[in-house]
C-alpha cells in the first residue's frame, strides 16, 4: 500500500518531505568496526533484555510493527508491567527506561529515555533496562530504590518506576551530581503527589556517593552479548510498513530516491506521537540514527561542526564551558529523556515556529550543511528556514551538519526564554541575541532572533537596523521596543496572548540590554 | 456502661485534664501525655518496596483472561443534539464485541466537547480505535458558551434547555447560595460602609484539572450475576454503591478491588460514566472489559477545579479589628455544580458580620469534581490577599492583623507563633516594594481552613494466627497518602511489635467498610477502628497469656518485642509462645469507628503558610525561594506521611499559582491544551525548600485522636505566594495563574 504523506502534518505545509531528526544516537560510542561491514539488510532486530538477547522478526511476529513503541512492547510482556504510561507523549516520564549502549571505550553507557517515544528498531544493538531489572539477583534493592524507600519517595507510586529509572541513569552517569544535576535528571518526570522533595533527597542519598552495583559486575557479559548483535543496515518490512535503518549517507540518499515520499526520522520524538495519538500508519520510514557518519562533534580552527544526528544531550555536554548560551538553552530544553533521543538535525528540520534552537543558532551565525549525491551546500540558518515548517532542504538532500563559527572575542551571545515552566515546555517566546559593540558604546553589529513571535523563527531585521550604529542605551533599546512591536504580529495560541508575546519580547530585549550594557 | 477516663488534651505540651466517657471495650484514647514508640514518629511507608520495584499492580496493569478493550467515542462539539448514530460498519469488523450508546433514545443532547456518546469494546486497543473511526455520528450543533463572563450575559446561549430540565437549570447563573441563610446583602453593606476602613477587590482564578498520574479507568468482569470491578478509585464502596444503584443489583453481588491506585485528588470519588459504560460493555460482550481513559479524556471529562470571579469586601476599625466580610463569587463547574469559594471568608476570622453569596454558572464544559479542598485554594487566593491589603491599609503588619482577628482559634495562634519564628518574619522589611533593583524579594503569609470530617461505621478485622502472624483487612483504598503505614504502626504500637510485622490487606469491598478518601477523612475515620481492633486482640492475648502463666489477667502486661510478663516480671513468655496457644489456631476480632467520644467543639483544621519569593521585574518571572508550613491534624500518626502530604500540597499549590490552566477555545469550545505539555504541572525544578511543622493537637475524641491533613496543605500556598509577591513589588496580582505576562501586565499599570 502506498500512501503519499499528505496526512502528515509536517508535509502538508511543505512541498517536500521534511527531515525529522532527533533520536537515539550511538556515537561516540559506536564501534568503528561495524562501519566496515558489508551492507546486508537484516529483517530483524536484536537487543539485550533480562540478560539475554531478545530478537523480533517483524515478518513473523505479528503482534509488533516497526513503529510499535518500546512502552507498548514492554506492556505486552508478562513481566514488565512496572513501566507505566502517564501521557504517551513524552511529557511525564512514567514510562522511563534506560538504554545501555556499548561505547568506543568498550564500556556500557546508560541513558534514560521515554519509552513511549522510542520505536522498536531503535533498540537494535542496545541493552534495554527496565524497573524489573534493578534489584540484584540476590533480591537486594538497588541503591536508588533503597533510597526512595528510605526517604518516603512515593505516594501513589505511579510515577515511581519512571523516577527510579531516571535516578538509576544518574547513578550510572560519570558525574557526582549537584542539586542542579539532580533537578535536571528529574526534569522529565512528573509526580503529582510527593512534591519531589523526598525524591531529590533520595537522589542525594544514593547518587552522590556511588557504590558498585550489579550492573558494573555484569558489564562484561552484557558487552559480549551486545557485540554479538550484528549492526547491519535494517530493512524491516511488514504488511503495510517499510522501516529502513541505513548505515551510510549514501545508502539513505539512495533509499530516499527510491521512496520519495518517505518520512525521514532521526530521534523521532514527535513522530512517535503520530503513531500513538493520531494512529497514523506511516508507510515508509528512513531512520538515520544508525549512521555513525552523521554523528559527532568536531572542533575546527574557526568553527565547530556538529553532525546532524548528534543528540542534544551530547551537544549539551560539549557546549558546557564552550558555548555558554547554547548550554544554557539546552539545559532548559525538554528533559534528559528527550535530549537523549532528540538530535539537532531533527530539531531544525521541523522548522517549528516555537523552537528554541533556531533563534539561538541565528545568534551564533550558524550554517546548515546539506548533502546530496553530487554536492554539498551550506546555507545560513536564516536562509534554511523558509517559512512555517518549511525549509530549503531539497528532495535529494539530507541535513548533514550544523556549523557554528566560534564567537569573536568581545561579542555577546545570549539566550532568553519566556514561559511558564522551565522544563518540557515548547517555549512561548524565546530570543537568541548577538551583540558586538564598537567604540563609545556604539552598536557595531546586532542580531535579534525570536522564536514564537511569527509563523517561523525570524530575525527582527528592522529593530536590528534601528539599533545598529547607535549607542547601546536604555533609551534607544526602549524605543526599539516599538519597532519590534510593529515588526511582529505574533501568533496567538494557548501559550500566551498576542499582547503578552510582544510585551515578553520587549522585555527580553531589555533584559539583554541590562545584562550586556557597559556602565 | 461507659467508663470515665481522665485525659490530657491540648496543643503541644500545653495540656489540660478532662474527663471523657469511653465505652468499656475501647482503649483509653492516646492523649498528650502518652509517649509512644511509633505513633508520632517518622516511619517510612511499608509498601515502599512494592512501588520502587514496579511490583505494585494498578488498575492500569490488570489483565484478566479473555479481557477486551473498551473505547469511548466523545462529542467533538461543545453543544449539539446527537441525531443519528450509525455503527453498522464498525459492527462488521471482526473482533468488535459490543457497541452501546450512552442514551438509547435519539436524539439526545451533548453539552460539552468530550462528553460520552458511544462506547465499544474490541479484542485489541487498536481494533477498538479502528472501530471507533467507523462509527458515524451526526450532530446538530447548537450555540454554546464556554466562558464564564459570556455565560453570565443576558442573551448567552443556555447550557440546559429550559423545557426539559429541572427548575434550577433554566438559566446559566444559578440562584446564589447565601450564608448565613437569612443573611442580607444590605445589612453587611451597612456594616462595611460605616467601618473606618473598607477595601474591595475582584479576583479571578482559572480552571485546574486533577491530572492524577494514573488516568481514570476500570476493568469490569461479570461472572454470572456477580460483578468484579478493578477500579482506580478513591472510594471502593462508593463505586460499589453507585454501580449497584445504576444497574439495580444487590451490593453484595459487586466486588470492587483497588490494590494500588495512581492518585485522584478528588476526581476519582465517583463511579462516573466511564465505569457504567465499562460494566455495560462487559455484560453485553460477555467478556471482561478494560477501559482506561487517555490523558486527553482525563482532562476533558473527569472533573476539575472550577474557576472563579470573586469580589471580596472587608471592613475594619482603625484599631485593626475586622468589622465585616463580604464575598460575592461566581464560578463555573461546567455542566456540574460546586464552584463556591466561601469557606475561608466564612470561617477564618472573628468578624462581627460575615456574608457570602456564591453562584454557580453553567457553561459547556466538563463537570467539575471535588479537587483537594474544593473551593478553598481559590477562595484563599482572593480572600487572604484582601486581608493583607487591609493590614497594609491600616498600617499594620499582616501577621499582627491576622493574630488580632483570629483570637478565638488557639491552635491557629500557636501556628502563627511557630511560623513567625521559623520563617524569621520579623526580619522582613515592613514596607512593600522597597527593595531596589530588578529582582525583588518579598515575604508573605496566608491562612488555611478545613473541616474535621469523618464518618462513623468503618470497621476492620484483625486476625492473629498461632504462628504469631498478624493480619489486618480493610476495604480501604490507598489513594497514595499511605494509610497502610499508620495502620501498621497503630497495631504495632498496641501489640508491641514492629510495623513491618503486620500484614495488611486493603482495597477490596469484600473486607470491612472503610471511608472514601475524600475530605481528608481516611485517617480520622479509619485509624480508631484499627486501634480498637488491635486493643481487642491484645485483650484476647493477655487472657491466653494469663491462663498460661496461671495468674489473673490484670497481672499480665505486654511489652516491647511482644513479650508477655507478669507485673512483677517473675514470669515471662515471648510472643510466639503465647500465640502458639491460640485455640483452633486463629482468632479474629473487629474494630469499629464509632462516633467521637465527646463533642470537641473543634470542627475545623487550621494552618498557615509563609512564602518568600523573588520577582524578576523585567521578565515577570516569580521564583519561590522557600516555604514554611505549619499545620495541625489532631494527634499526628506518621510524621513522614504527614510531611509528604504537606510537600505535595504545597507543590500542587505552586503549580496552581503559576502554571496550570485549562484553556477552552471560545470559538470552538474545545480544550486547547489537553495534555501534559501545554497543561503544565510543576516539576522537580520548581520545588523550593519546604519546612513543615506539625502541631500536636491531642483531643482524645477517638482512640487515636487523628485528623486529616491532605487537603489543608494545598489551601494557602497560592495566597501566601501572592502576598509575598505584593510585598516584593508593591503591586497586587489578582489573577491566576500568575504567569510572567500577568505579572508584567500588572507592573506596567503602575
Ligand atoms: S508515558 Fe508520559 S512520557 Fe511516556
Ligand atoms: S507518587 Fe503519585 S505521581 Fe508520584
Amino acid at each position: 500500500m502506498h500512501r503519499a504523506p499528505t496526512h502528515n502534518a509536517l508535509c502538508a505545509f511543505s512541498p517536500i518531505p521534511i527531515l525529522q531528526f532527533g533520536q537515539i544516537n550511538i556515537n561516540p560510542y559506536f564501534p568503528v568496526r561495524s562501519m566496515k561491514q558489508v551492507i546486508s539488510m537484516s529483517t530483524k532486530i536484536s537487543f539485550v533484555l533480562d540478560g539475554k538477547i531478545a530478537s523480533i522478526d517483524f515478518n513473523r511476529e505479528k503482534r509488533y510493527t516497526p513503529t510499535t513503541t518500546v512502552l507498548n512492547y514492554l506492556r505486552s510482556l508478562p513481566n514488565h508491567k512496572g513501566t507505566k504510561e502517564g501521557c504517551a507523549e513524552g511529557d511525564c516520564g512514567a514510562c522511563t527506561v534506560v538504554l545501555g549502549e556499548l561505547g568506543h571505550d568498550r564500556k556500557i553507557h546508560y541513558k534514560a529515555v521515554d519509552s513511549c517515544l522510542v520505536f522498536l528498531p531503535m533498540l537494535h544493538g542496545k541493552q534495554l533496562i527496565t524497573i524489573e531489572n534493578l534489584k540484584s539477583p540476590d533480591d537486594t534493592l538497588h541503591p536508588v530504590q533503597q533510597a526512595m524507600v528510605d526517604t518516603h519517595g512515593s505516594q501513589c507510586g505511579f510515577c515511581t518506576p519512571g523516577v527510579v529509572m531516571s535516578l538509576f541513569a544518574l547513578y550510572k552517569s560519570a558525574i557526582k551530581p549537584t542539586r542542579l544535576n539532580i533537578e535536571e535528571a528529574l526534569s522529565g518526570n512528573l509526580c503529582r503527589c510527593t512534591g519531589y522533595v523526598p525524591i531529590i533527597e533520595a537522589a542525594e542519598k544514593a547518587c552522590v556517593k556511588k557504590k558498585k552495583d550489579h550492573f558494573s559486575g555484569n558489564e562484561k557479559t552484557v558487552s559480549k552479548l551486545l557485540q554479538k548483535i550484528k549492526r547491519n543496515s535494517l530493512s524491516l518490512k511488514t504488511g503495510n510498513q517499510n522501516y529502513f535503518c541505513p548505515k551510510s549517507v549514501n545508502e539513505s540518499l539512495q533509499l530516499r530516491k527510491k521512496y520519495p515520499n518517505t518520512l525521514i526520522i532521526c530521534g523521532a520524538t514527535d513522530i512517535a506521537l503520530r503513531v500513538t495519538k493520531n494512529y497514523e500508519k506511516l508507510p515508509e520510514i528512513i531512520d538515520l540514527s544508525f549512521i555513525s557518519a552523521l554523528q559527532g562533534i568536531s572542533h575546527k580552527k574557526n568553527s565547530t561542526e556538529i553532525m546532524a544526528g548528534t543528540t542534544l544531550s551530547e551537544i549539551k555536554r560539549y557546549a558546557n564551558n564552550r558555548f555558554l548560551a547554547l548550554h544554557k538553552m539546552l539545559t532548559v530544553f525538554g528533559s534528559d529523556q528527550i535530549r537523549n533521543l532528540a538530535t539537532i538535525g531533527g530539531n531544525i528540520a521541523t522548522a517549528s515556529p516555537i523552537g528554541d534552537i533556531a533563534p539561538l543558532l541565528m545568534a551564533y551565525h550558524a550554517k546548515i550543511v546539506l548533502v546530496s549525491k553530487k554536492k554539498k551546500r551550506r546555507l545560513a540558518i536564516e536562509d534554511f528556514i523558509t517559512g512555517y515548517r518549511k525549509t530549503a532542504c531539497r528532495k535529494n538532500e539530507l541535513i548533514s551538519a550544523v556549523i557554528i563559527p566560534h564567537p569573536k572575542k568581545d561579542t555577546q551571545i545570549k539566550f532568553y526564554k519566556f514561559s511558564k515552566r522551565k522544563d518540557l515546555d515548547i517555549s512561548t517566546v524565546s530570543g537568541g541575541f548577538y551583540l558586538e559593540l564598537a567604540k563609545e558604546n556604539k552598536v557595531k553589529s546586532i542580531k535579534l532572533a525570536f522564536g514564537g513571535m511569527a509563523l517561523f523563527t525570524r530575525r527582527a531585521y528592522k529593530t536590528e537596523k534601528f539599533l545598529e550604529g547607535f549607542e547601546w542605551s536604555f533609551k534607544k533599546v526602549e524605543q526599539a521596543g516599538t519597532i519590534l512591536e510593529k515588526e511582529f504580529r505574533p501568533i496567538s495560541d494557548a501559550r500566551a496572548g498576542a499582547e503578552g508575546r510582544i510585551l515578553a519580547a520587549q522585555n527580553l530585549l531589555l533584559k539583554f540590554w541590562s545584562e550586556t550594557r557597559v556602565d | 456502661m461507659p467508663r470515665k477516663e481522665k485525659l490530657f488534651v491540648g496543643i503541644n505540651k500545653d495540656l489540660e485534664e478532662i474527663t471523657v466517657p469511653i465505652p468499656d471495650a475501647d482503649p483509653k484514647p492516646w492523649d498528650g501525655k502518652d509517649e509512644l514508640k511509633y505513633i508520632g514518629k517518622k516511619v517510612p511507608r511499608i509498601d515502599g518496596t512494592y512501588k520502587t520495584t514496579g511490583r505494585a499492580k494498578y488498575t492500569f496493569d490488570i489483565k484478566v483472561p479473555g479481557m477486551i478493550y473498551g473505547k469511548i467515542i466523545r462529542s467533538p462539539y461543545p453543544a449539539a443534539m446527537v441525531t443519528k448514530i450509525d455503527s453498522s460498519q464498525a459492527e462488521k469488523l471482526p473482533g468488535v464485541r459490543s457497541i452501546i450508546r450512552v442514551k438509547d433514545e435519539l436524539p439526545f443532547p451533548v453539552r460539552f466537547a468530550g462528553q460520552e456518546v458511544v462506547a465499544l469494546a474490541a479484542d485489541t486497543e487498536h481494533l477498538a480505535q479502528e472501530a471507533a473511526d467507523l462509527v458515524k455520528i451526526e450532530y446538530d450543533q447548537k450555540p454554546f458558551v464556554v466562558d464564564l463572563d459570556e455565560a453570565m450575559k443576558e442573551n448567552a446561549p443556555l447550557v440546559f434547555d429550559p423545557k426539559d430540565e429541572e427548575k434550577d437549570k433554566v438559566k446559566n447563573v444559578r440562584d446564589a447560595r447565601i450564608y448565613p441563610k437569612d443573611g442580607k446583602s444590605e445589612e453587611i453593606d451597612a456594616v462595611l460602609n460605616s467601618s473606618d476602613h473598607k477595601i474591595e477587590a475582584t479576583y479571578r482564578t482559572q480552571v485546574q484539572t486533577h491530572c492524577p498520574m494514573e488516568t481514570h479507568g476500570v476493568v469490569a468482569k461479570w461472572n454470572d450475576e456477580k460483578l468484579t470491578i478493578w477500579a482506580s478509585t478513591q472510594g471502593t464502596f462508593m463505586v460499589r454503591n453507585q454501580v449497584a444503584d445504576h444497574f439495580n443489583i444487590p451490593k453484595s453481588d459487586i466486588r470492587v478491588i483497588t490494590k494500588f491506585m495512581g492518585g485522584g485528588f478528588g476526581s476519582k470519588l465517583k463511579a462516573d460514566t466511564y465505569t457504567m459504560l465499562a460494566v455495560k460493555l462487559a455484560r453485553e460482550a460477555k467478556k471482561p472489559v478494560r477501559l482506561m481513559l487517555s490523558r486527553k479524556e482525563d482532562h476533558l471529562s473527569t472533573g476539575n477545579r472550577p474557576n472563579s470571579l470573586q469580589t471580596v469586601t472587608v471592613g475594619a476599625t482603625k484599631e485593626g479589628k475586622i468589622t465585616g466580610i463580604k464575598l460575592k463569587s461566581f464560578g463555573t463547574a461546567g455542566i456540574g455544580r460546586g464552584a463556591g469559594t466561601g469557606g475561608p471568608a466564612r470561617f477564618i476570622y472573628d468578624a462581627e458580620k460575615i456574608y457570602t453569596e456564591e453562584s454557580d454558572v453553567y457553561t459547556n464544559a466538563g463537570p467539575s469534581a471535588p479537587f483537594r479542598a474544593p473551593g478553598h485554594p481559590q477562595g484563599a487566593f482572593a480572600f487572604e490577599q484582601t486581608i493583607d491589603d487591609m493590614a497594609y491599609k491600616i498600617g499594620m503588619d499582616p501577621l499582627e492583623f491576622r493574630i488580632k482577628n483570629s483570637e478565638s482559634d488557639k491552635v491557629r495562634q500557636a501556628e502563627y507563633k511557630i511560623g513567625a519564628e521559623k520563617f524569621g518574619w520579623l526580619k522582613r522589611n515592613p514596607k512593600p516594594g522597597a527593595e531596589k533593583g530588578v529582582i525583588k524579594t518579598g515575604a508573605g503569609l496566608a491562612n488555611s481552613l478545613w473541616y474535621y470530617i469523618y464518618s462513623p461505621g468503618s470497621h476492620v478485622s484483625l486476625r492473629v494466627n498461632d504462628d504469631g502472624s498478624v493480619q489486618l483487612r480493610s476495604g480501604v483504598q490507598d489513594i497514595g497518602g499511605g494509610i497502610v503505614t499508620p495502620m501498621a504502626m497503630i497495631i504495632a504500637e498496641e501489640l508491641c511489635l514492629k510495623p513491618t510485622d503486620i500484614k495488611i490487606t486493603i482495597g477490596d469491598t469484600e473486607f470491612g467498610l472503610a471511608p472514601t478518601s475524600g475530605g481528608s477523612q481516611t485517617t480520622a475515620g479509619l485509624t480508631p477502628a484499627v486501634r480498637n481492633a488491635a486493643y481487642s486482640a491484645k485483650q484476647r492475648l493477655l487472657k491466653i497469656a494469663a491462663g498460661l502463666m496461671e495468674v489473673d489477667m490484670k497481672e499480665v502486661k505486654l511489652s516491647d518485642g511482644g513479650t508477655f510478663s507478669t507485673i512483677d516480671s517473675k514470669k515471662q513468655m515471648i510472643w510466639k509462645e503465647v500465640t502458639a496457644e491460640i485455640p483452633e489456631g486463629q482468632f479474629s476480632v473487629t474494630g469499629e469507628r464509632m462516633e467521637d467520644y465527646y463533642e470537641t467543639k473543634r470542627w475545623k483544621i487550621s494552618g498557615v503558610q509563609f512564602a518568600e519569593v523573588k520577582v524578576d521585574t523585567e521578565t515577570g518571572s516569580i521564583k519561590v525561594k522557600r516555604m514554611v508550613a505549619i499545620h495541625d491534624c489532631g494527634r499526628p500518626m506518621d510524621r513522614l506521611t504527614i510531611e509528604s502530604q504537606i510537600n505535595g500540597g504545597i507543590i500542587q499549590g505552586i503549580s496552581f499559582a503559576f502554571y496550570e490552566n485549562r484553556i477552552l477555545d471560545r470559538n470552538t469550545g474545545v480544550m486547547v491544551n489537553p495534555n501534559l505539555e501545554q497543561y503544565k504541572i510543576a516539576g522537580a525544578r520548581d520545588v523550593p525548600p519546604i519546612e513543615s511543622h506539625i502541631i500536636d493537637l491531642n483531643l482524645g475524641q477517638s482512640s487515636t485522636g487523628a485528623i486529616g491533613v491532605g487537603e489543608p496543605a494545598t489551601i494557602p500556598t497560592a495566597a501566601a505566594i501572592a502576598n509575598a509577591v505584593y510585598h516584593a513589588i508593591g503591586v497586587r496580582i489578582r489573577e491566576m495563574p500568575m504567569t510572567p505576562s500577568v505579572v508584567l501586565k500588572a507592573l506596567n499599570k503602575v
